[in-house]
């Protein structure tokens, strides 16, 4: 059940990702909502959930995107996991631990990525990533994270609750 | 956890990770078709992101007419019965103009070139910002192929990267990845044009001989020599020519007749020209 409704809401911010965040004209760069919620939801469930949920939503990512399939699923793997460990050791019951995760996320999933891309013989266009794309990025993700951690932090609540009363009816 | 377990877990993880490499790896070089996987993600998704594509447009529209009903109900406050009237009428007439002004390019350009076209709907764009290609509503099952030519009523879009049997990705003229061949309209000089590296938005143009001679305000079209393009389609015009460390060669900067920020539909050249 709550595999379910986790993946659901992956599907919907892919698709939210590719189509709304792709037309509106606000937006100078795509916003990465498929990051935040990695960083989010392992900031909540700790590194094991943060893992299989950045790999899995990686994984839908790179299919979308056709290029370098499994890359993005490797990168937000270990964002997913290392934010999740570290989530252990502090307090997140307010907005600065999730804020200061999701930029420190974003700088590092470009870096990864790229860094992936370089290994794997792609060009990495720096000078567009760095001058072009991570302040606006660090921006969105930024508000993102501020919209939705809280709502995500009892939303979470009651999908465990709604499993555990699954489980117990069947 | 016991030191079999543990051991196990390390074995997955190791198959996992070369499993991973190997993938990236077979993706990073361009490839002829997509996997079963990715198709039937993609065509699984595509009419839940054909809504939401809809969906986003209508609120998009809505709101930019709310900015200007605004200042409407400002410079004329005793009319805001009428305005909310209006506002109704002209969301409407925003979308049918919208729909109007493209089917009329579509239109005029079936006129000129006589080409097989089939009209394709927007319906996704790459989720990250690497990458310039769109998702378009036609695919296999509509006689799509790879390599296939896409235009919009001004001009070149891009070229079918990949195909499913309900969508197809289109690479954008403008991504680093694409290659048009194209010619200096007036001179009928040979250039290949290629997307920025660096993002800018602009296309690239890097002569095929050194006997080019480009000027800034030349029209670049395509060359007919590729096996999809049909000769004469416009590309963009001369902005800006760069000249190489030594003088012997150049590159110029292009800009694209298309507006790759506004696609909402465009259309396919199916087959030879008639």
């Amino acid at each position: 059940m709550a595999v379910l409704i986790y993946t659901a809401i992956i599907v919907v911010a892919l698709v939210v990702q590719t189509t709304v965040f792709t037309t509106w004209p606000f937006f100078v760069v795509i916003p990465d909502l498929i990051l935040v919620l990695v960083v989010l939801f392992s900031l909540i469930n700790g590194p094991g959930f943060g893992a299989k949920s950045g790999f899995l939503a990686g994984l839908g990512f790179d299919l979308f995107v056709g290029e370098l399939i499994g890359l993005h699923a490797l990168t937000k793997m270990v964002i997913g996991f290392t934010v999740g460990l570290l989530a252990l050791r502090f307090y997140k019951e307010n907005y600065v631990v999730p804020l200061v995760s999701v930029l420190i996320a974003t700088v590092a999933d470009q870096l990864l990525y790229g860094l992936g891309m370089a290994f794997f013989g792609v060009t990495v266009p720096l000078k567009y990533l760095g001058e072009q794309v991570l302040l606006p990025l660090l921006l969105y993700n930024g508000v993102l994270c501020l919209l939705l951690y809280v709502r995500l932090y009892y939303f979470n609540k009651k999908i465990f609750y709604w499993d555990e009363i699954f489980r117990r009816s069947r | 956890m016991s030191r079999k377990t543990r051991r196990a877990r390390v074995i997955v993880l190791l198959i996992m990770i070369v499993a991973i490499a190997g993938s990236i790896h077979f993706t990073s070089r361009s490839r002829s078709q997509i996997t079963v996987v990715e198709q039937a993600v993609r065509d699984l998704l595509a009419p839940l992101q054909t809504l939401f594509m809809r969906l986003s447009r209508t609120v998009h529209s809505f709101v930019a007419l709310l900015g200007q009903i605004s200042s409407l109900q400002q410079e004329n406050a005793q009319l805001k019965a009428e305005i909310s009237d209006l506002q109704r009428q002209l969301s409407q007439m925003a979308d049918y103009k919208r729909e109007n002004e493209w089917l009329r390019e579509a239109l005029e350009f079936k006129k000129e070139e006589s080409y097989q076209m089939l009209v394709c709907e927007v319906i996704g764009r790459s989720p990250t910002n690497l990458f310039n290609t769109i998702t378009i509503n036609r695919g296999s099952k509509d006689g799509v192929t790879q390599g296939m030519a896409v235009m919009s009523g001004n001009g070149v879009v891009g070229t079918v990267q990949s195909v499913t049997l309900t969508t197809a990705t289109v690479i954008l003229a403008t991504d680093a990845r694409s290659a048009i061949g194209g010619m200096v309209q007036h001179l009928g000089d040979l250039i290949l044009i290629e997307g920025d590296p660096e993002y800018s938005g602009m296309l690239l143009a890097k002569p095929l001989s050194k006997d080019v001679q480009l000027q800034v305000g030349d029209i670049l079209v395509t060359s007919g020599l590729s096996q999809y393009f049909p000769k004469g389609l416009p590309i963009g015009k001369v902005v800006e020519i760069v000249p190489s460390r030594y003088q012997l060669s150049f590159t110029a900067y292009i800009q694209p007749v298309v507006d790759f920020a506004r696609l909402e539909y465009v259309f396919l050249l199916l087959g030879d020209p008639k």
